[in-house]
């Protein structure tokens, strides 16, 4: 299932990541792949799960609901991987997000969503573009490059010195 | 079409160019030279031909003038003075500017164009003003530019030096002879038209092809050619016209004289017409082979004739980068199959199909190794590019400095010797700046008063050791750890090893010259060197000792596409490990870790060498075994083993960059996809075991923290993840 020709910007992948449901601009979205074998790259911070053979490149693999304090993704038949293209340092870098289940794609108008609020969600409202609404359903609709931005991932980069002490 | 001639053009001038620096930077040290002075010549002379022909007219006609300055010297009317030298340095600038504005970058400044002339004109004054003033626009030379030919030009006369017509009522004639149909039914010959003029004086000559029909209207017994000819000769227009005086009826004849006469057989070409294989044999080929044969011969009188043969049209043809990386892509994705293909056979175990598997396997080693070569370049030309640097430099911080070179011939792939050329820029502004004293400070401590930058190129295994090395005052550790300190680089009271302080200098935002100058010294260039060295995933080492120089290392992989390795099995998990660096595989029983006491150690037909765990370094899980082995790999610390749990095979290894994100996982050099599409992590022998070694030691973090901390947020998952 391919979602590369929707460039439409109020476009959402909503998927899900336990109970909460997630949305990703489209035009941030490469495609969504089955789960696939990944390999792990030792010692790495647990959030990043790997790396994974997608048609000849290594694309790496972010456990987002590690990212998001919940617990690690457990495999089921609905397990995705959300391959999205964010800037990384200012470079088009691609990278895979786990997901529990991919669900739709959603057309929503700017008047739908609303402000991230403070208190009340477990992600970090800078990692959110705001909220949207469906029916009595919530979707956050995540800023991707922010979730994946350098600093973001900079456990990664410097984990020589520090893998120890983030895993202990 | 022609867009892509220029292009060439423009490729090749920047070439010339580079060659020309280099022959006027030698000529500076050996003024004498008259190898050189040719070099510079022929230089200037192609840029000028190839410019006119393609419509660089402005290049072309500025060149001529510079090229005549040599002209003369080459005719020993005039010295390779330093004053000339550097003159001439600032118009191949000048020519660079212009190439670049001709590409539709830039724009080149009129004024300085003519401030070189002018200077130029001083110079040479007296012997050669005539030339000096003449407008020029291209002395056609057939050998100039062997793979750019966009028409045929033959330079009859360049056996004479072009310049040696100094006697008095010479005139340029233009001849345009268009032969009717009936031209060579009737008998005449062109051929023996031209020699008789060529007897007269000197004769360039273009062929007209435009009229050629196609092949299936052709009747080969016309001539559809005309031939527009530069005569300069003392003989009149009667003298020319009479030559003709047999095929009069049967052609179209002009002849008129060209004005402002000029020395120089100079002449704007007439619009390139396309090439004509036919043409080329109704011109009698043998006879324009020798004569250009003979130009050539004439452009070699100053040199060995080495060059004569490095210019041979059949011994390199120009291919461009990308189709270069297409094709090791292609490689690659086949070494990939292949590896998929020989895991199927080896499953279905059928005799036959493995034959054939086999057969495969070893056409794509071969093929891979071929298509690998073809990327790779020797350094000798980028090595040359900073000649110019350290001139320009030296003259302009007053130091005396000599740069030399070592293992030019050494080969590496082209995308790294493109990425090579920042840090080792920086690397030498570094070394002329901070390293290098002045002279009167050198002669004070009893050194040479000129210094010497030495650039050396090796190989090691599947690497290749790049040094920049200078004979200077070493640098200052007091002053790097003070620098440091104030930079928050380095916490108080820590203790570092000698290298570990040396590499400090390598921590972005790190410079200890206090004034920023304009050669060096905004804190970004050493930063800027490993990082770019890193991306290559190569690494640099500094060493230095007070008083007599310094020295950086850049390590860098042999090529950035395909490895031979070796398959090794640690748990679950597989790895790649390059053979390159691997001397032998040994087996570890639990008898021979008994022995040694637990300590890991390994005794290797009486050698002692210390071994690293995989499975404990990396944190795998793995179950214990009796026999495990023990890759036995040479590192720039010593012999080292590397105890995995069993070696699968061989395994030619397609690197796959990991990208960004994991790109400081100092201990993997990349990735690899293995037959059964599954990705495996190679590793890099040298940098494992300096990470372990680091551990061992337990250096402080000082440069870990050149990268950000650790986020709470990060922090908090970890707390999350292990609770």
């Amino acid at each position: 299932m391919s979602v590369n020709e929707i460039t439409e910007t109020r476009q959402y992948l909503t998927f899900k990541l336990g109970a909460e449901v997630f949305g990703i601009d489209v035009a941030k979205v490469r495609e969504v792949l089955d789960f696939t074998t990944i390999t792990e790259i030792p010692r790495t911070p647990d959030f990043m799960s790997g790396v994974i053979n997608l048609r000849g490149s290594v694309v790496p693999v972010v456990d987002l609901r590690l990212c998001f304090q919940m617990s690690k993704t457990e495999r089921t038949q609905n397990t995705c991987i959300v391959v999205v293209e964010v800037l990384l340092e200012g470079e088009a870098t691609v990278i895979g997000a786990l997901a529990d289940s991919v669900e739709e794609v959603l057309d929503m108008e700017p008047s739908e969503i609303q402000p991230a609020p403070r208190i009340g969600t477990q992600i970090r409202t800078e990692f959110l573009h705001g909220m949207g609404r469906r029916e009595s359903q919530f979707i956050m609709i995540l800023d991707i490059d922010r979730v994946f931005s350098a600093e973001e991932l900079s456990t990664v980069r410097s984990v020589e010195g520090n893998a120890l002490e983030a895993s202990a | 079409m022609i867009d892509k001639y220029k292009q060439a053009f423009q490729e090749e001038a920047r070439e010339i160019l580079l060659d020309l620096e280099s022959a006027l930077l030698e000529l500076n040290e050996r003024p004498d030279d008259t190898e050189l002075v040719g070099r510079a010549f022929r230089a200037l002379h192609t840029i000028k031909g190839s410019g006119a022909m393609f419509g660089f007219d402005d290049i072309s006609s500025f060149t001529h003038h510079v090229e005549n300055a040599f002209d003369e010297v080459r005719n020993g009317r005039l010295k390779a003075s330093a004053g000339l030298i550097s003159l001439a340095l600032a118009a191949v600038d000048q020519i660079k500017v212009m190439l670049e504005e001709s590409a539709g970058q830039g724009k080149a400044d009129v004024t300085a164009t003519k401030n070189i002339l002018a200077k130029l004109r001083n110079l040479t004054s007296g012997s050669d003003e005539a030339s000096a003033k003449s407008e020029p626009s291209g002395t056609l030379d057939p050998m100039a530019s062997p793979g750019l030919a966009g028409h045929l030009a033959l330079d009859f006369a360049s056996s004479k030096p072009p310049n040696d017509t100094g006697i008095g009522s010479l005139r340029n004639w233009k001849i345009r002879l268009a032969p009717k149909f009936d031209f060579l039914t009737s008998g005449a010959n062109p051929l023996l038209l031209f020699r008789e003029l060529r007897q007269m004086g000197t004769l360039q000559t273009t062929a007209d092809t435009s009229a050629i029909p196609s092949l299936s209207d052709l009747d080969p017994h016309c001539c559809y050619i005309a031939w527009d000819m530069i005569l300069t000769t003392t003989c009149t227009a009667e003298e020319i016209k009479d030559v003709f005086i047999f095929v009069e009826g049967s052609c179209e004849l002009l002849v008129e004289a060209i004005p402002n006469p000029s020395p120089n057989q100079d002449v704007a070409p007439p619009a390139a017409t396309s090439q004509s294989v036919l043409s080329q044999h109704i011109e009698d080929s043998a006879e324009e082979g020798a004569t250009a044969r003979s130009a050539a011969a004439t452009e070699n009188t100053l040199s060995d004739g080495r060059r004569a043969t490095d210019r041979g049209p059949a011994a390199s043809i120009r291919v461009a980068v990308t189709k270069l990386d297409q094709l090791v892509d292609l490689v690659g994705q086949l070494v990939t199959v292949q590896a998929r293909l020989g895991e199927v056979a080896s499953r279905s175990e059928n005799d036959e199909m493995m034959g054939v598997v086999e057969e495969i396997e070893s056409l794509t080693a071969e093929l891979r190794e071929t298509s690998m070569s073809m990327r790779t370049v020797p350094l000798r030309s980028t090595f040359e590019r900073f000649k110019r640097l350290v001139y320009d430099l030296g003259r302009s911080l007053e130091k005396e400095v000599e740069l030399t070179f070592e293992g030019g011939d050494t080969e590496l792939d082209k995308t790294v010797i493109d990425q090579l050329g920042d840090p080792l820029m920086h690397l030498i502004r570094n070394s002329m700046d901070h390293g290098v004293e002045t002279p009167e400070v050198r002669r004070a401590v009893g050194k040479r008063p000129t210094a010497t930058i030495q650039l050396s190129a090796r190989h090691a295994g599947a690497q290749v050791l790049i040094c920049v090395s200078d004979d200077g005052k070493g640098i200052d550790r007091e002053a790097v750890r003070a620098r440091a300190l104030e930079k928050g680089l380095l916490a108080a009271g820590v203790e570092l090893t000698d290298s570990e302080l040396l590499s400090l200098i390598l921590a972005p935002g790190f410079s200890t010259a206090r004034e920023i100058t304009d050669v060096s010294g905004r804190g970004v260039g050493m930063d800027v060197v490993r990082r770019n060295v890193e991306a290559l995933r190569g690494s640099v080492e500094v060493s230095s000792q007070t008083g007599v120089g310094s020295q950086v290392t850049l390590r860098l992989p042999l090529t950035l596409a395909i490895i031979d390795g070796l398959l090794v099995r640690v748990g679950p998990a597989r790895f790649i490990l390059p053979v390159a660096n691997t001397v032998e595989c040994i087996e570890l029983t639990q008898q021979d870790i008994e022995n040694a006491g637990g300590k890991h150690l390994s005794n290797v037909r009486g050698e002692v060498i210390p071994y690293i765990r995989l499975s404990e370094y990396l944190e795998i899980k793995t179950e214990p075994r009796e026999r495990e082995q023990i890759m036995v790999t040479e590192t720039e610390h010593g012999k080292f083993g590397f105890v995995v749990d069993q070696v699968i095979g061989d395994h030619q290894t397609v690197i796959k960059n990991l990208g960004r994100v994991y790109r400081n996982i100092q201990f993997v050099s990349g990735a690899t996809i293995l037959g059964d599409g599954d990705v495996a992590l190679i590793l890099d022998p040298h940098r494992l075991v300096q990470a372990v070694l680091r551990g061992v030691t337990q250096s402080p973090k000082a440069l870990a923290q050149a990268a950000p901390a650790p986020s709470p947020r990060n922090l908090a998952h970890a707390a999350v993840s292990s609770g």
